[in-house]
């Protein structure tokens, strides 16, 4: 997990049980670059493949922003749209995000925009500073969301919110996302990363395999027809029993 | 006139004035050819990039129209405006004020994002008659705001209010009822002010993601990103945004 040139854009602390995956190019409110995006595929498959860590936490560096979203200095930079394509299919950064067992906390300050909000969406829990503000607006530039915020947000939102944070870009107050559903809390700032700190550790407290199986029942669940969903809520139920 | 359709510069405005505020076959109709000829629009100087739905929602259906018979027997669907609606390819915004009960309720829902006025009522009253919502009502209620609230409303006919339907995400915002086809409408504008493709296309990502598995959908989303890459707009949104400009789209 390195930069080529200068230090890593996300750092990785581990606290017990607990993982901080820190956003940290400050200097750009954490706007995901392409190398950052390389840095933090490594944190996530760090992640997904260490049984050890039971709860992990997401935070933005500097006063500003938890991430502003995508680079857009570097948008057009790709060779064709095909290779863009190609690219994405090979080191699906999102996919992983998605699908990692370990429950994460998104801890979210100032902006969280673009692809800054489409992060916190993959998480499990996300508490907002008082100061934070939410945005998909990718229209504004003509595109949409790329990092899953059109298939997220209405899995979390009510219908009528998603479609206004998809098509008018607009933005959110911590105290407006609080009332949509999309924040578990809102905090003072001063308060921010102890509130995460506390419900992370309060799930890093249950046992993991259970935290784990009842993260996936939901996720997975929730797509498939009831049916599928409580055939695999059994299975699941019946793996943890016989472990135990 | 049940409903008539003008247009702002790049919104649509579909206002609707049902008799008495009962729907029946021909208010719907109406509606449906409104919905189709604005949705049709989205191509050339009058091109439509959002859609306002305002007026009366209504309070119900006309005698007649309750003792129709729908479906096979009985030639084209009474909801089909209100599914026409639906289909309209651009982002559609609700104003809603007052009684917004039974087919009214199922027009506002078949709109992407609804705001009330704080008189707004809203209610799905056909199980009192012995029938039920028929022109997507159980459907699109349920993915509106989730399974235990569409029950809820479907099975009991509560009229809620606007701070309820707020409450359970039916609808986005509550104004004060002089001003909530203003804030619609300015809703509109910023929507239309959007590179238009990318409305189009987050709005239709949406909703046919959310009948997908996430990594189907997530699939699907990045396919739709790459298609917009060959678009002139999103070339002139990123330009514009770098030399800190307004953007000019174009539609294509």
């Amino acid at each position: 997990m390195s930069s080529p040139g200068g230090p890593p854009f996300i750092r990785f602390a581990r606290e017990g049980d607990v993982v901080w995956l820190t956003l940290d190019r400050p200097e750009r409110l954490n706007a995901v670059s392409l190398e950052m995006r390389d840095d933090l595929w490594g944190a996530l498959t760090l992640l997904r493949d260490d049984p050890t860590v039971r709860c992990a936490v997401i935070r933005g560096e500097g006063d500003r922003a938890f991430s502003a979203g995508a680079d857009i200095t570097e948008f057009g930079t790709a060779p064709s749209i095909i290779d863009a394509r190609e690219a994405r299919r090979a080191r699906d950064l999102w996919g992983v995000m998605s699908t990692l067992p370990v429950p994460l906390v998104a801890a979210v300050h100032g902006f969280a925009y673009g692809a800054g909000l489409e992060m916190s969406l993959y998480c499990d829990i996300r508490i907002a500073a008082e100061d934070a503000r939410f945005a998909l607006p990718e229209v504004t530039l003509g595109y949409i969301p790329s990092a899953g915020g059109t298939q997220t947000a209405p899995r979390h939102l009510r219908r009528s919110d998603a479609l206004r944070l998809v098509t008018s870009g607009d933005p959110l107050t911590a105290a407006e996302a609080f009332e949509a559903g999309l924040v578990h809390a809102v905090v003072p700032r001063a308060e921010l990363l102890d509130t995460a700190r506390a419900w992370a550790g309060r799930i890093a407290t249950r046992p993991p395999e259970a935290t784990r199986a009842a993260k996936r029942a939901v996720l997975e669940g929730i797509d498939l027809p009831l049916e599928d969903g409580l055939a695999l809520e059994r299975r699941l139920a019946a793996a943890l029993r016989v472990a135990s | 006139m049940s409903v008539t359709l003008t247009f702002e510069g790049a919104i649509a405005v579909i206002t609707l004035a049902p008799e008495g505020g009962r729907h029946d076959r021909d208010s719907i109709e109406a509606l449906g050819d409104a919905a189709m000829y604005a949705g049709g629009r989205i191509d050339g100087p009058e091109a439509v990039r959002a859609i306002l739905v305002t007026g009366d929602f209504g309070s119900g259906w006309t005698e007649p129209a309750l003792e129709e018979v729908d479906g096979p027997l009985g030639g084209e669907l009474l909801g089909a405006g209100i599914h026409a609606l639906a289909e309209a390819p651009q982002p559609v915004v609700a104003a809603i004020r007052g009684v917004c009960h039974g087919p009214g309720l199922e027009i506002a829902l078949a709109c992407d994002i609804r705001l009330a006025g704080a008189d707004a009522t809203f209610a799905a009253p056909e199980t009192a008659m012995g029938t039920l919502p028929r022109a997507g009502g159980t459907q699109r209620l349920a993915r509106a705001v989730g399974r235990a609230q569409a029950l809820r409303l479907v099975l009991t006919g509560d009229v809620i209010d606007a701070a309820e339907a707020r409450r359970i995400g039916l609808v986005s915002a509550v104004d004060p009822a002089a001003e909530v086809e203003g804030a619609a409408r300015a809703l509109a504008g910023r929507i239309a002010d959007r590179g238009p493709i990318a409305t189009r296309m987050g709005k239709e990502a949406v909703h046919r993601g959310a009948e997908m598995t996430l990594e189907q959908a997530l699939r699907y989303e990045t396919d739709l990103t790459i298609l917009l890459q060959s678009t002139a707009d999103r070339a002139e949104g990123v330009r514009a945004f770098v030399s800190k400009r307004p953007p000019r789209f174009t539609g294509r």
